[in-house]
């Protein structure tokens, strides 16, 4: 994987370095095998889908208001129909669906790029340094992500942006330990014990055998983290934290919504419905992928 | 927190007086509210007052925040109990059941529904809520809250909607936890020796098996209210019930950050002393956890 690391031949090791793929069975058909994989598949595929047609196309400009036809009913014109202000309730819909991925994508990215690698240091330093970084993402993982959002927003004001440091600074600790716990299994293996005795480099070992080991339970952690993250910035949204008005974004239509549920109690029920689908669908992705990604997990439940 | 509050651009004293102030102004206001002492200074009389109860007055209001929070606790904590209540009756019988049905449809369904149950952010259940309760069918307020000496059935009443929602959610997750616990707990051997001596598997569970179930629960426990307290500060937002978290989201945009200081560090610090409470529960369910210690 990389240049300046002379690459191990295979058969010269006692265990196969990346885990025993080849005698299972392929790829996709443990994908299809799991219906948690499917489900969460489809449901954050649709979603992805509609985001990137937004891009694109949507039945209407999500911004442009058209006092004429407010609250009208959902029907051939309007879907799902408009809401206060005229505005076509799925074009903002769709365009709401890259808010929220935008935001899930760079809270995960931050709580990755801190936590992975602080987590292995902590695993291959040991020692003093192990217990520091341990310690210190104690601390912050005790400390509620949505009150330190608050608290930023309270100081720096609201924006997409201070809700998304926030929420990944407060995963930050999640990738901490699963990469620690995972890195230190792999540092106990014979096949480091034997790239030790060639003489490797702590960081060799690292970037050969840690990290392709430890990528499956990075990407099932991503994914669950994923949907914490689009959680709290649709309550962020919501509460007037998050993403600003008149920016398309689930939370903020859910709470504009909330003004006219005696009215029209549909014009609350699409976002709603759009959030809980979003979380669902990382979440049932982030099981289905354990099973695929972790046979050994499955096996042993 | 208090240095990154501290530090960011915006004096206190510039957003009470508005956009119009003189520079004069300002600064007399802020040698008023002690803004003009060092860092340090401001940081320990506040970490003092943390320790002493005394949290100071709000740089808006001028009222005392202790008393604000006081009052504000009386919708909060009945909130959060009423919410916990909530989630464990629904989390208990669903996760043993789900247990004792592992494999069969009901308990695949009831998997299911927790899942789904997961997915729904207490926000998004509270509006479904007021939808059904307070739109449809004219049951229960869609909000507001009328002081317990003035009406408690009333009261209770206006916390029904917000308690279920923030309760339900908690309790999908809460339901997953009691159902795996279950499900090792029946696969142990002493269960089996029980079974061996002629207890159906209800029976045995109820004698042997629920309380050393209780330990991971537990520990989820912990993190679940801390999960409620926090969901209270949005769920109060829905309901507008005059609670924590309600004056915490005024006094973020009304840019009282002493105010807001003090409700974050004290809800972090509940949230602390309810996982050192779980801490020390483990030893009463499982003495052997002291004895190993």
């Amino acid at each position: 994987m990389s240049g300046t690391v002379p690459p191990l031949t295979r058969p010269s090791l006692p265990l196969a370095p990346a885990g025993e793929e080849w005698e299972e069975a392929p790829f996709w058909r443990r994908w299809l095998g799991s219906p948690s994989a499917v489900a969460g598949g489809v449901i954050v595929g649709a979603i992805v889908l509609a985001a990137l047609v937004s891009l694109a196309w949507t039945p209407y400009p999500p911004l442009a208001v058209a006092p004429a036809h407010a609250f009208a009913r959902p029907g051939p014109a309007h879907l799902l129909g408009t809401d206060n202000y005229g505005r076509d309730v799925l074009s903002r819909l769709m365009a709401g669906s890259l808010t929220t991925l935008f935001a899930g994508v760079v809270s995960v990215l931050i709580a990755a790029a801190i936590g992975v690698p602080a987590g292995l240091v902590a695993a291959s330093r040991g020692g003093l340094a192990s217990e520091g970084i341990m310690g210190l993402a104690d601390v912050v993982y005790a400390f509620p992500a949505l009150l330190a959002a608050i608290a930023l927003a309270a100081a720096a004001g609201a924006s997409t942006l201070t809700a998304m440091v926030a929420i990944g600074v407060a995963y930050m600790p999640v990738f901490a330990r699963v990469t620690r716990s995972g890195a230190l299994q792999v540092l106990s293996t014979d096949y480091v014990l034997v790239a030790r005795s060639y003489g490797r480099s702590r960081a060799a070992i690292v970037r050969r055998h840690v990290l392709p080991n430890i990528t499956p339970l990075l990407i099932v952690q991503s994914s669950l983290l994923f949907s914490l993250a689009i959680l709290a910035e649709a309550a962020l949204s919501y509460l007037g934290l998050g993403t600003p008005p008149p920016a398309p974004s689930w939370g903020a239509m859910l709470q504009g919504a909330q003004n006219y549920l005696f009215d029209d109690p549909l014009l609350a029920v699409w976002p709603g419905l759009a959030i809980a689908l979003a979380v669902l669908g990382f979440n049932l992705l982030g099981d289905g992928l354990r099973d695929v990604l972790d046979p050994g997990l499955r096996a042993r439940r | 927190m208090f240095a990154v509050l501290a530090v960011l651009p915006g004096s206190p004293a510039q957003v009470i007086l508005g956009t119009q102030a003189t520079p004069s102004a300002v600064h007399a206001l802020s040698a008023k509210l002690g803004l003009d002492q060092p860092l340090w200074e401001r940081y320990a009389r506040w970490v003092g007052g943390l320790v002493t109860g005394h949290l100071g007055r709000s740089y808006i209001s001028g009222r005392p925040i202790a008393g604000q929070i006081g009052s504000a606790l009386q919708v909060t904590g009945p909130l959060v109990g009423l919410g916990l209540v909530v989630g464990l009756a629904v989390a208990l019988p669903l996760g043993v059941l789900g247990a004792l049905r592992h494999r069969r449809p009901s308990g695949v369904a009831i998997s299911a529904a927790s899942q789904v149950g997961i997915a729904v952010p207490n926000f998004v259940a509270g509006i479904l809520l007021i939808i059904v309760f307070a739109v449809a069918l004219h049951l229960l307020p869609a909000g507001g809250f009328t002081p317990w000496a003035v009406a408690p059935v009333t009261a209770i009443r206006s916390l029904a909607l917000p308690a279920v929602a923030l309760g339900v959610v908690e309790g999908a997750i809460l339901s997953r936890y009691v159902r795996s616990a279950v499900l090792d707990v029946l696969r142990s051997d002493y269960l089996r020796t029980a079974r061996a001596k002629g207890l159906r598997p209800a029976q045995a569970l109820w004698r042997h098996g629920l309380r050393n179930a209780a330990v991971p629960v537990v520990t989820v426990l912990g993190l679940e209210v801390a999960g409620l307290i926090v969901g209270a500060v949005v769920v109060e937002n829905v309901f507008t019930l005059p609670g924590v978290g309600t004056l915490l989201l005024q006094s973020v945009q009304n840019r009282d950050l002493l105010t807001v200081e003090d409700i974050v560090m004290m809800i972090a610090g509940v949230v602390l002393v309810v996982n050192l409470l779980v801490d020390l529960s483990y030893h009463l369910l499982d003495p052997r956890i002291g004895a190993r210690a």
